[in-house]
């Protein structure tokens, strides 16, 4: 009975969090709106007060800060009510993100701030706000009795409303993008007229505003022609709650369009123009609330799905390669935080991108493996077609990500790690032995992708990192492919023997390479890019690791290939961090 | 000026606009004029106490338009008894945004290289601008409320002189000094923003 009660109130304060969250977003576009992103000129304080007098464009900005200090508040509040009242982990886990996401959001207006408006911060700082916002709608959403009432229908009758509910969603959130950039290259009336564009159907010419301003429209216009047919759609399938979702959803885009309308019309008027983007946010909580409830629907909405999605971009894998990237930039100052936050998003999304092809190409393979049988695909966890889809938006979000906010250069390189890794390597994992050799290349580019990031080209130091991860991949390789030496021969893999002679021959292979990887990370020392105490720890290092590797050659088996392969992951991130700290 | 009550105070009478300020003899305020080629001779970057003040008195700054030498010291006061904040866009010097909360503060700044029409705005004051323009030589005017402007001490020589202004543009001319006379240049605003 109480614990009813303590969950009607965690109910009602989320919802009430969600509503002062919806103020926020008008309040922090009415700062915009009215140009007085700046009035406040530092951060945290302002005018180093707390409380500045509330004049002209201060009481918009610090006024905007005080309510966004309010929800801060709230969300850590939310969080410790939800920890202890919650009956649902989701629930729980979805507090800690939106205080991870408003911490963030925080940081990044104060950076805009400081640093006078950087076009790629402030679009940031409007995205996550919405986002923030979409999160405690989720919080309150799947609280409320309606949600939890929801029953399980057949999944694969409901499988096509998934994805239209999903590529709402994902319409919605790249309006918001152009919406966000639109604002923020202060293109709101790069287009004076409307509907028309200069008088004419298309602009008669085109300069970055005008494109941006004019796609923010087209692409108002698809979810314009999309929220009708959702409407129409679920009213054949004449499902009530549906129904009366996509009616809402039909009402708010009209809205949205009229406003949309006005904004140009009205050269701008503050009110319409942060009503605008306030709808906009409404929207896009409408789409999460449509899809959160439609994957209940069709019963995805397990947390063992939102894993089985996780491990398709085989973490360990990725954090490894998130890890040398970091490593290949660092080997330069570091001029903008900003855009190494961005260089790992991007690195995580391409490497997962990858991963999640390659588990969707070896799905038989992965099946007849010990190592790889409990993998998402094979336990039939996910549908293919899922996994394609998170392939693809993975790859064009992270190549995007690289080619607009760092450089092409690094896209490139980003793309061909991609190709090379999914349609070189893989195939010919069954075909030849130098499959190993050959995917040490993707393997190892992402030490360079790090560097490009940074500085837009690769340096020697660069490639000896380079080197040194590239012979890296082969002990590592060798030694779980001794571990699970049987499982790739009955795979088809062409990676080992699994006669006696020819694990003799891949643990001494092993040992070469150790050696060959002492050589390799004392190179840096002789060619005078760092000091003595990198000779000495690469050298120990490298001993302690060729050490290993002898005594996996003295004794071939289980424990003493699973050692090899333990060290190996010790090894790289050590002699990473030894080079950074002692590059002169 | 009724966004902030300090404003609305200071300011009894209407006060309009400074970008277009035609004096009564139909010549207009508020015209940055300066040598632009010709110079052979170097000036010296002004001493540190040789400053030009810009000043935010009655919620407008003073003066609108403005000159000042490479690494001559900016010397920037609030008069008024209400916060304001400095911010200074230039495209070829570094931007900043300065907050001046309290009456009778100063600050200095200085801008390292040449820039003609750099704009200063108050973000808490959207109606406030002035404009900058920093030259690496003193010899530049800003025209009065007679529309005149004198620049002395111009070594003799053939020279080309810009008149700037915010809305209309900017004018060339062509003069030529002879030594001990002065020259005299005229410039030919059109309403309509001909020149440009």
């Amino acid at each position: 009975m109480i614990s009813y009660f303590r969950n009607q109130g965690l109910f009602l304060f989320s919802v009430f969090c969600a509503l002062c969250t919806c103020f926020l977003v008008f309040a922090g576009a009415m700062v915009t709106s009215t140009q007085s992103s700046l009035a406040v000129p530092d951060w945290p304080l302002s005018y180093g007060q707390f409380f500045p007098p509330m004049v002209g464009g201060v009481f918009y900005e610090h006024g905007h800060r005080m309510v966004a200090g309010t929800v801060g508040i709230l969300t850590l509040i939310l969080v410790f009510v939800a920890a202890k009242h919650a009956k649902s982990q989701t629930v729980k886990k979805l507090t800690w993100l939106a205080l991870f996401a408003v911490v963030i959001q925080a940081l990044l207006g104060g950076i805009t701030v400081l640093y006078l408006l950087p076009t790629s911060i402030s679009v940031a700082h409007a995205c996550l706000g919405q986002t923030f916002f979409c999160i405690m709608v989720a919080i309150a959403w799947i609280q409320t009795p309606l949600y939890l009432n929801i029953k399980h229908v057949d999944h694969v009758k409901l499988n096509k409303a998934v994805y239209v509910q999903f590529m709402l969603l994902l319409l919605v959130m790249i309006q918001l993008l152009l919406g966000a950039i639109t604002r923020h290259l202060q293109a709101g009336l790069a287009i004076p007229d409307f509907p028309l564009s200069f008088g004419r159907l298309l602009p008669p010419m085109f300069n970055q505003q005008v494109l941006v301003h004019f796609l923010h429209r087209v692409w108002g216009f698809v979810i314009y022609a999309a929220s009708w047919f959702i409407y129409f759609y679920w009213r054949k399938k004449d499902d009530k709650h549906f129904k009366l979702f996509s009616f809402l959803l039909l009402l708010l885009l009209n809205v949205q369009l009229f406003l949309g309308a006005f904004v140009v019309w009205s050269q701008k008027l503050h009110l319409i123009t942060s009503f605008h983007v306030l709808t906009g946010a409404l929207i896009l909580a409408l789409s999460v609330v449509m899809f959160l409830t439609v994957l209940k629907k069709a019963g995805l909405n397990q947390t063992s799905h939102i894993r089985s999605f996780w491990l398709l971009g085989k973490p360990r894998v990725t954090l490894m390669v998130c890890i040398s990237a970091l490593a290949g930039y660092l080997l330069h100052d570091v001029n903008s935080v900003f855009k190494m936050v961005v260089m790992l998003l991007a690195t995580f999304l391409v490497s997962y991108s990858a991963s999640a092809f390659n588990q969707l190409i070896e799905i038989n393979e992965d099946a007849l493996m010990e190592r790889t049988k409990h993998r998402p695909l094979p336990r039939k966890m996910l549908e293919k077609n899922s996994v394609l889809l998170a392939c693809a938006l993975t790859f064009i979000i992270g190549v995007l990500l690289f080619y607009v906010q760092i450089n092409s250069l690094s896209a490139w390189i980003a793309a061909l790690s991609f190709f090379s890794y999914t349609l070189i390597y893989t195939p010919l994992k069954k075909k030849t032995y130098l499959s190993t050799f050959i995917g040490a290349f993707p393997g190892a580019l992402p030490v360079l992708l790090g560097e490009v990031s940074n500085v837009g080209e690769v340096s020697f130091q660069g490639v000896l990192m380079f080197l040194l991860l590239f012979v890296w991949q082969f002990p590592h390789f060798f030694a779980i492919g001794l571990m699970y030496a049987k499982d790739y021969q009955t795979a088809g893999f062409k990676v080992l023997g699994i006669n006696t002679l020819e694990y003799f021959k891949t643990t001494r292979s092993i040992l070469i390479y150790t050696f060959l990887l002492l050589m390799i990370s004392v190179l840096p020392s002789l060619f005078d890019f760092t000091n003595f105490y990198y000779l000495i720890c690469s050298l120990m290092l490298g001993v302690l690791f060729m050490v290993m590797s002898f005594r996996l050659n003295l004794q071939n088996n289980f424990k003493h290939a699973k050692e090899v392969l333990l060290a190996s992951i010790v090894y790289l991130p050590i002699m990473y961090v030894l080079f950074i700290v002692t590059l002169k | 000026m009724s966004a902030d009550p300090q404003c609305a105070n200071l300011n009894k009478t209407p006060v309009f606009s400074e970008t277009v300020v035609v004096n009564p003899n139909k010549t207009l305020k508020n015209v940055f004029v300066y040598i632009k080629d010709g110079l052979t001779q170097k000036y010296p970057t002004p001493a540190e106490n040789v400053v030009v003040v810009f000043d935010q008195k009655n919620c407008t700054y003073s003066p609108h338009v403005f000159g000042l030498q490479v690494n001559q010291n900016l010397e920037i006061r609030n008069s008024d008894p209400t916060l304001h904040n400095v911010h200074a866009m230039p495209k070829i010097n570094s931007q900043f945004n300065l907050g001046m909360p309290m009456k009778d503060m100063k600050m200095t700044k200085k801008f390292a290289k040449p820039e003609i029409g750099a704009k200063f705005k108050c973000d808490v004051h959207p109606w406030m601008n002035a404009y900058a323009n920093v030259v690496e030589h003193p010899l530049f005017a800003v025209s009065d409320a007679t529309g005149n402007f004198t620049i002395k001490d111009v070594p003799a020589g053939k020279y080309t002189v810009q008149a700037w202004h915010e809305k209309y543009g900017v004018m060339d001319a062509s003069v030529t000094v002879e030594a001990g006379k002065d020259a005299k240049i005229d410039f030919d605003y059109k309403g309509d923003g001909a020149s440009k």
